[in-house]
């Protein structure tokens, strides 16, 4: 019993710990963005109208589905209130980890975006833009896989154990 | 591991990133690549930008290595160094073979 007590305090201070790591990493890797140059516009072609709009829409639907995965883990975690034992909570943790991480890229997409904006330039190809960018796309996605393991082992429960 | 920590765990690692680390980049410079004759291709840090000269370009603070032309052609600058900082303003201009810079 005591084991178990103090198994249980040493896995919250890794999960604890584990976040400060995860927060810390974003907040490195968020530096290395690349440097940005490209020709001022006195006035943007329709094209360059056009990549804006696809690039705010696309990491708004990457916002959105992060939004919708944490709402859908909260409720698959709820459901779970008294309904026996939880089972792969680093799943559950590591996905609320990876969707947090892409909310944090996608708000750093949508800043670089204001930023060429203020500046009169645009150049969404740049490791500038596209770097955050697959941050936060690559995060979601683990966010995605592990919410799919987390929801495999404990949904199946009822009906194989 | 209770779900309220986990929810707190979550909350706190939205916050802290969003609110301290994701901040505006720094103000960008403008560097001036001129040449004479004008219409030579630019190319930072060893890429070829899609405007020939004369250009203004937008760059966020840092050092960058800037040449005009291609071998042999004409005018043609061999790569420059060049820092910029924030807000600041410089203008480099092609003459032929040699640099002259400004600001």
């Amino acid at each position: 019993m005591q084991l178990q007590t103090a198994d249980r305090k040493h896995s919250r201070m890794g999960i604890y710990v584990l976040v400060g790591a995860v927060a810390l990493g974003a907040c490195l890797f968020q530096g290395r963005s690349g440097s940005f140059f490209a020709p001022q516009l006195d006035k943007p072609t329709p094209w360059q109208q056009m990549s804006v709009t696809v690039a705010s829409d696309t990491t708004g639907l990457l916002t959105t589905l992060g939004t919708g995965l944490l709402g859908a883990l909260g409720l698959l975690m709820g459901g779970r209130a008294g309904g026996g034992k939880v089972r792969h909570l680093w799943a559950a943790f590591a996905c609320a980890a990876s969707a947090g991480v892409s909310l944090f890229y996608g708000y750093v997409v949508h800043l670089h975006l204001l930023w060429m904006i203020a500046h009169q330039t645009l150049d969404t190809t740049s490791a500038f833009f596209v770097t955050p960018s697959h941050y936060q796309f690559y995060s979601l996605l683990a966010a995605g896989l592990f919410f799919a393991h987390y929801a495999a082992q404990n949904m199946g429960e009822g009906t194989t154990t | 591991m209770t779900r309220a920590g986990l929810t707190l765990a979550c909350a706190a690692t939205l916050f802290l990133g969003s609110s301290t680390w994701a901040q505006m980049p720094p103000a960008p410079g403008k560097l001036q690549i001129k040449s004479q004759p004008t219409g030579a291709q630019i190319t930072i840090n060893g890429t070829v930008i899609t405007q020939a000269t004369d250009a203004t370009l937008v760059v966020s603070p840092g050092q960058y290595s800037v040449s005009v032309g291609t071998a042999g052609g004409s005018p043609y600058c061999a790569a420059t160094s060049v820092t910029i900082q924030a807000n600041d303003t410089k203008v480099l201009v092609c003459n032929g073979k040699i640099w002259s810079s400004s600001g």
